[in-house]
């Protein structure tokens, strides 16, 4: 916002400073989308105990945009992808594959006094797990919210 | 060159004010897992060992029953057989008469095909094999009737 009322100067001074023309000049001026805090979000399934089946996690986290921006909210496939199927990657090196989904994933800002509640939900079928090798597994997705 | 300076002022504003994506929000999300040992057997059925009929002056006989478990991949597991209801005082398995006294029993063994080892997953089940043996001197003057006895068998991650 700074940088573009800097702009917005600097256009007024050049413009002052050539030949005077009917010429005009318009701004608009985008919306933002922001976070309520800076910290990640974790969605940590927990023990998996191979042969107990599907398991899922859901989290929300909270962001603000401008007042009647739409935004949409998109995930990247994170680091481990294999074609469109996400995955952790253990410390043995196998992976899990999981899903994962935001809702809701587009609507209307209504300023920074209303945050709007996003919830985030990871799932993992019982197959994907059964011959997993013992140990942690992890992955990292981002999250954007874009007006 | 004031005309030049100015558009290309200008351009760069503009560019500036399309890029709506400058003022988007990203987030890490952790997405996290821990994968625990485990080891379980593929059915609940009871295994079944049946020397069938014992007729005194028989001989030795063997009789094998087989199960299958699995555990989680890379883990080691351990094989255990407890003594049964009623061990002697040496801890030899013995099965015991049906409505006799605590001295109408005929000694066993029962002995695991393996006790250890290393496990891959519940996609590829153990099979695990356990055979019993009666002496014909354990039952030469055993009375007539039914005998039985019942065994905790437990497959556990090793220590």
């Amino acid at each position: 916002m700074t940088r573009i009322g800097v702009f917005v100067l600097l256009l007024l001074g050049g413009q002052a400073l050539a030949d005077t023309r009917g010429m005009p000049v318009t701004a608009s001026v985008p919306g933002s989308c922001k976070f309520g805090n800076a910290d990640d979000v974790v969605l940590d399934f927990g023990a998996l105990v191979p042969g107990q089946g599907a398991r899922q996690v859901s989290q929300s986290v909270a962001f603000t945009c401008s007042t009647g921006t739409q935004y949409t909210v998109t995930l990247d496939p994170g680091r481990y992808p294999n074609g469109q199927q996400r995955r952790m990657r253990g410390d043995s090196g196998s992976y899990i594959p999981y899903a994962l989904s935001a809702a809701p994933t587009s609507g209307n800002g209504q300023g920074e006094l209303t945050p709007i509640s996003l919830m985030l939900t990871a799932s993992i079928e019982a197959t994907a797990y059964i011959d997993s090798p013992v140990g942690n597994y992890a992955d990292t997705v981002v999250l954007t919210v874009s007006p | 060159m004031m005309n030049k300076g100015f558009n290309l002022v200008m351009g760069a504003t503009l560019l500036l004010m399309s890029m709506g994506g400058a003022y988007a929000a990203d987030k890490n999300v952790q997405v996290k897992a821990k994968v625990v040992g485990t080891c379980d057997f593929v059915d609940a059925n009871d295994v079944v060992i049946d020397f069938g009929t014992l007729t005194p002056g028989g001989g030795d006989q063997t009789k094998s029953a087989t199960t299958s478990f699995w555990c989680s991949n890379g883990v080691n597991y351990t094989v255990s057989l407890d003594n049964g209801l009623n061990p002697d005082g040496g801890g030899k398995r013995q099965m015991l008469l049906s409505g006799g006294t605590a001295t109408d029993v005929i000694g066993y063994t029962l002995t695991p095909d393996k006790t250890t080892g290393t496990a891959t997953g519940q996609s590829t089940p153990i099979s695990l094999t356990l055979d019993a043996g009666v002496k014909g001197t354990d039952y030469q003057d055993a009375k007539i009737g039914d005998y039985n006895d019942t065994v905790i068998l437990t497959v556990d991650l090793a220590p």
